[in-house]
This record gives C-alpha cells, sequence and structure tokens, in this order.
C-alpha cells in the first residue's frame, strides 16, 4: 500500500484573528503568511524524508486553512525543492474554471515536474459555488462534461473544436503537451457510487474521502462494475482512501493532542457565523447533490456529515484502523490529512506526527498488498 | 404527450420546404427547398434526405436545398460508378437549379460525396461542411441490414427521442439503394488513399464535425481531414452519435449557421458579454 499526505498549508495566524468563511482581508498579516508557506514546505519536507509515497495539495478559495486556491504554484515551487517527490494535485474545482485552461496548467506542471505528477479533477465544495457566482444546480452536468473536454484536449493530437451542452471552444490546441503522454493520471471523486461510475467508465482512478467503509466499498463496487463494462480492470493502485489521520507515541497522547485544538475540524471548515450563509451553503450543497432548484430543504431530511472516525492514536492502534478500512475497502493507496482544518493541530506536533508515521507505520503499510 | 389534453403539436421537421425538380446528367433530380438568404445545399446520407429541426433552423436564415441523390428518389440508379461521377452529377444539378456558388453540407456518405464535389469542382463552392463524413471509416461498423434495430439506435443516437425520432430504415427501402451504397462507398478502403492524396491542395474552406459517440463512423477520422486539408476546422460535437442533426439540432445549426455566414471569422464570438452599461 502506498502512503500519500495531503498538506492544506494552513495560514497560521496570530492567536486573535478570527477563522471563519469568508476570511477578512484586512486580518491577514504578511509576515504570518510567510511563515504559513514556509510551514507548508517544511510539513511537505519532512513527509519526503519519512518516505511517504506522494505529495498531495488541493484547491480551495477563500480560506484561512488553505494558502492554496492557485495550487499549481505551491507544486511548481515544491517540485524544485524536492526534486524526486511525487506529487498529486488533489484537485482542481472544476465547475469553477475553463476546462481548456486547466488541461494547459496541468500540461505546463507536468514539464515542470519532469512527469512526477497525478492530478483530480473535483466539483469543489459548496461554499465554493458562491467563490466566482457558478451556478450549483449545473454543477454534476457542467463537471461531467468538463472532464470529457479535457481529456479530449489531451488526447487530440490535431487542433480541434468542441461544441459541447456548457463549453464552446471552436479552437484547441494544447502546448505543450505534458511529459506524461496523452495525460498525466486522472483521480476523480468516487464518494458516491455515481461519480464512482463515471470514472470506471472514463478509465480513471479513484479518491475515496472521510467516508465509513461500508459506503467507500459500495463506492469501490460501482467503479469495477463500470469499469468492466468499458473493457479494463482497475487494480488497488487506483484506489485512493482519504483520511484525517494523527499519530502520536501512544494513543493516550494522541487523544490529548487532539484534543487540546479540536482536531480534526478545529473550529469548523467553511463555517460562518451568519446563519442566513450558512443556509445558502445548505442550498449550494443541496443543488449540487442534484436537489432541483425550489425545492425547500428541510434540515430534518439533510444527509448526516459524511465524515467518519478518523485515524487517531499510537503507532499499533492507527496500523489497525488502516487494516480494517483496508479490509474492506481494498484500496492500494491511503492518504492522511495530519494537520487537519486551519487551528486544530501545531505545526511541532504535525511535523512530529509525521515523522512518527515515517518510522513505525509506513514500512508496514509498504507491506501490504 | 398525455392522451386527451389540449396541445399544441409542433409541425414536423421541413413543413416549410417545397418541392422542386431539375435535369441533370441525364437523370431527373428532385430537390426540397426553404428559406432564402446564403444557400446552403444539403447532401443525404445512404438512408436518404430527411427533413429535420437543424435544417429547419438553418432555414430561418438561409437558402437551404435538399437535394435527392439518383438512386434515392423513384428513378433507378445503375449508372453511377463512384463517387466522383455522383459529385459531378449533383454540381450539374445544382447549376441547372440556377445557384452559382454555394455552401455544401453533406451527411455520412453525402459527405464523402460533397468532398469530391470540392475536390472536383472547388469554383462552385463558397465553404463546405461535412457531418459525420463516411471518406475515412478507420474502425468503422458499416450500417446497413443485419444489424439489429435497437443496435442501429445507439450507433446513430444518443437521443433517439429528439424530433425526428429515429427510425432503423425500411427494409424495402434499404434494400433498392443499398446496392448503389455497397458500390459507391462500403466497397472502397476504409481509408480512402486517393483522396487522402487529393486534399493537400483543396482550399476550400471546411468544417467538420462528428459526434463523440458515433457508432457507425469513429470521430477519431475528423483529424485526418484536419491533418490534411490546409483550411480545416475539426470540431466534436459532445453528446452526440453518427446522426449530429438529430441529436443536437440546435447546436448543429447554430454552429453550422455561423460557420457558413463568418468562416474562420467564428473563432471570434460576437455576442456581447456586457452585463450592465
Amino acid at each position: 500500500m502506498k502512503v500519500e499526505i495531503f498538506t492544506p498549508v494552513i495560514y497560521y495566524g496570530s492567536p486573535d484573528s478570527r477563522p471563519g468563511w469568508p476570511p477578512v482581508a484586512r486580518l491577514f498579516e504578511s509576515d504570518r503568511g510567510l511563515l504559513s508557506i514556509s510551514r507548508g514546505f517544511e510539513q511537505c519536507e519532512a513527509a519526503f524524508e519519512a518516505g511517504f509515497d506522494s505529495l498531495n495539495l488541493a484547491e480551495h478559495h477563500y480560506s484561512t486553512s488553505q494558502m492554496t486556491p492557485a495550487p499549481h504554484l505551491f507544486a511548481a515551487a515544491l517540485g524544485q525543492r524536492l526534486p524526486t517527490a511525487q506529487i498529486g494535485l488533489f484537485g482542481t474545482d472544476l465547475p469553477l474554471h475553463n476546462p481548456v485552461n486547466v488541461a494547459e496548467q496541468y500540461a505546463t506542471l507536468d514539464n515542470l515536474l519532469g512527469g512526477r505528477l497525478r492530478f483530480a479533477l473535483l466539483r469543489g465544495t459548496p461554499n465554493e459555488y458562491t467563490t466566482y457566482g457558478t451556478n450549483p444546480w449545473e454543477s454534476r452536468e457542467r463537471f461531467d462534461e468538463a472532464v470529457k473536454l479535457i481529456i479530449a484536449t489531451f488526447t487530440e493530437p490535431e487542433p480541434f473544436g468542441w461544441e459541447g451542452r456548457y463549453y464552446r471552444f471552436r479552437n484547441i490546441a494544447l502546448f505543450p503537451q505534458p511529459v506524461q503522454r496523452p495525460h498525466p493520471r486522472i483521480l476523480l471523486s468516487a464518494n458516491s457510487p455515481a461519480s464512482a461510475s463515471l470514472a470506471g467508465r472514463l478509465r480513471c482512478d479513484i479518491g475515496i474521502s472521510f467516508a465509513d467503509p461500508e459506503s467507500a466499498a459500495r463506492s469501490v463496487a460501482a467503479y469495477r462494475e463500470a469499469a468492466v463494462e468499458a473493457g479494463w480492470e482497475p487494480t488497488a493502485d487506483n484506489i485512493l482512501y482519504r483520511q484525517f489521520g494523527y499519530v502520536a507515541e501512544s494513543d493516550e497522547q494522541a487523544r490529548k493532542d487532539a484534543a487540546e485544538m479540536n482536531w480534526p475540524n478545529g473550529s469548523g471548515l467553511f463555517t460562518s457565523g451568519n446563519p442566513e450563509l450558512m443556509a445558502v451553503m445548505g442550498t449550494a450543497g443541496a443543488a449540487m447533490a442534484g436537489v432541483p432548484k425550489g425545492v425547500p430543504l428541510d434540515p430534518a431530511k439533510a444527509p448526516a456529515p459524511i465524515f467518519s472516525a478518523p485515524f487517531l492514536g499510537g503507532p499499533d492502534t492507527v496500523l489497525e484502523q488502516i487494516k480494517r478500512v483496508h479490509e474492506q475497502v481494498g484500496m492500494g493507496r491511503v492518504e492522511f490529512i495530519v494537520t487537519g482544518a486551519a487551528d486544530a493541530m501545531s505545526h511541532e506536533n504535525v511535523i512530529r506526527s509525521i515523522k512518527l508515521i515515517g518510522q513505525t507505520l509506513i514500512p508496514t503499510l509498504h507491506g501490504i498488498e | 404527450m398525455t392522451t386527451g389534453s389540449t396541445s399544441i403539436v409542433a409541425e414536423a421537421p421541413g413543413a416549410a420546404f417545397t418541392q422542386g425538380s431539375v435535369t441533370a446528367d441525364g437523370f431527373t433530380v428532385r430537390y426540397f427547398e426553404a428559406g432564402t438568404g446564403s444557400p446552403i445545399v444539403v447532401l443525404h446520407g445512404a438512408g436518404g434526405p430527411r427533413f429535420t429541426v437543424a435544417l429547419d433552423l438553418l432555414a430561418e436564415s438561409h437558402r437551404v436545398i435538399l437535394i435527392e441523390m439518383p438512386g434515392w428518389g423513384d428513378e433507378p440508379n445503375t449508372r453511377t460508378e463512384t463517387l466522383a461521377q455522383l459529385a459531378d452529377t449533383v454540381a450539374e444539378a445544382v447549376a441547372a437549379i440556377g445557384i452559382e456558388r454555394y455552401h455544401l453540407l453533406g451527411t455520412s456518405m453525402g459527405g464523402a460525396t460533397a468532398v469530391w464535389v470540392a475536390l472536383n469542382h472547388p469554383e462552385r463552392l463558397i465553404s463546405l461542411v461535412l457531418e459525420a463524413p463516411a471518406t475515412f471509416r478507420v474502425g468503422a461498423t458499416p450500417p446497413g441490414p443485419g444489424v439489429s434495430p435497437e443496435e442501429m439506435v445507439r450507433r446513430f443516437r444518443v437521443h433517439p427521442e429528439r424530433v425526428p425520432a429515429f427510425d432503423a430504415p425500411d427494409p424495402a427501402a434499404q434494400a433498392k439503394f443499398w446496392p448503389l451504397v455497397e458500390k459507391l462507398l462500403a466497397s472502397r478502403p476504409e481509408y480512402d488513399e486517393e483522396v487522402a492524396a487529393l486534399l493537400p491542395s483543396c482550399s476550400v474552406r471546411t468544417l467538420v464535425l462528428f459526434g463523440d459517440e458515433d457508432g457507425i463512423v469513429p470521430a477519431a477520422n475528423g483529424r485526418i481531414f484536419r491533418r490534411l486539408l490546409p483550411n480545416s476546422i475539426y470540431l466534436i460535437v459532445h453528446q452526440a452519435a453518427h446522426d449530429i442533426q438529430g441529436d443536437r439540432a440546435e447546436a448543429f445549426a447554430e454552429t453550422v449557421g455561423d460557420f457558413v455566414d463568418r468562416g474562420l471569422l467564428f473563432f471570434l464570438p460576437e455576442t456581447p458579454t456586457l452585463i450592465n452599461p
């Protein structure tokens, strides 16, 4: 099993700075910003030293939990600092963007990284539909078409145009082409059986985040079924499972460290003190899930949050937790988020945990099929 | 449509088209015409001429002329031996109708015919539009007798419910013109070396359209045109199979109409993006 790490690149603000969404620009301190970037690099470098197989980043907007609304930049810089590291960009919030430009950015990044890149195409989080004003009711359809357009952009050998339902481009000629031809491995979310099926049909990898093993196993089954229908068979290596994970010297120490700052969620990700704004997020989330516009939302019927219990404990405990998920899900890649959300864990604890995972867990996990 | 309710039934496609005929190359050639403006001559596929919503839309701002090629009407055609000859007949027919220069739209087998009009009568063409042309059929599965109706539908249409609803061709009608299709096209190699050698010297402005789910002629064949024709565009129509007009009428009409009106200027959108003054 491969072991990967997702580094959000947290903004380590001064103690009196208020988290919450959207963040207040007035409260951003430049020296804290530079400190946060350097800590982000430090965490990635520690993970590389510790033997993690891939250093991963994500795209998120207007967030103290992520200094990466433009993750390709951080990825390119990271790739220069660590010239042999594998890097994963998981992933682009595709409905927010121009799909052809997304392909251009990844082609360029793959060249900058000498082919050490994998990336994901995702639909974004509900709050992100307010980032640029993107229609959340069209999220799934726009996304499906954009993924196919991106794959076409990477695979068409002659200049071509695309007359889609949501996207019209009459003159596409991707240059440079990526190092990895026709394109780096693409990962799609498999957090629902529908998205898992799409990934199977399009011969992509899948990523499942935070789901309980039973739901995750259902997604994997849908993925495999769709893949077989499309004429190929995924291996464990095509399946990634992402979870918050914090390892300390003992179970007790781990629980103590986590309780200190409410790891992993901290004071909440993308949460606002304004209930009307939170209601908008609920509407966007429902729209993304396929609830038609205008259907009143019954809070009692809202789906339960999909965060299952994180990996937390001493090395043996966490190993067992991972194995239990692996029994049902069969992933070939496990991806840790050690930091948690913005103010959930100190940088020092994160570094210590990364080193400990490297010493005590990675060799064992590498030995599991 | 629910029974027993009052409903406005839309006119079937082609209601605005009027019929005419000319003599050309010893054949009586029937044609159907609607609209005014820049002329678009349309060459049908192996199944014969079809009225579509797409052509109705194009006829709102263009003069659209559907040619019924000899062999697909009442007169049998045992004389035409090659697509090039069929193309010559078509060119004569259009001249007999009285149109000097025109845009030429060819569908599937009609596209393969239109290519020969462009090669041998380039001075007649303002531009050329090829809808899933059958010239290059690398990796293709030919339509025809022996394929089940369900399978046929899937290869032609992502959306068989859209107007006009897709019907597998009537076997009796198919038997009439299939030998001609076989002789002119199906017996030709899947990569036409002769045409491939001639395309690089054809400067006719050309738009090639393929549906990304075309189950008759794989869309990748569009690349060949882009590679060989010096003044061409290859455009993938998303969520369309072989019958692009049937699957995505509005997208087809808008794209073809814009290309016909503006040529390569259609790379520059004209629609304003100013939200408010």
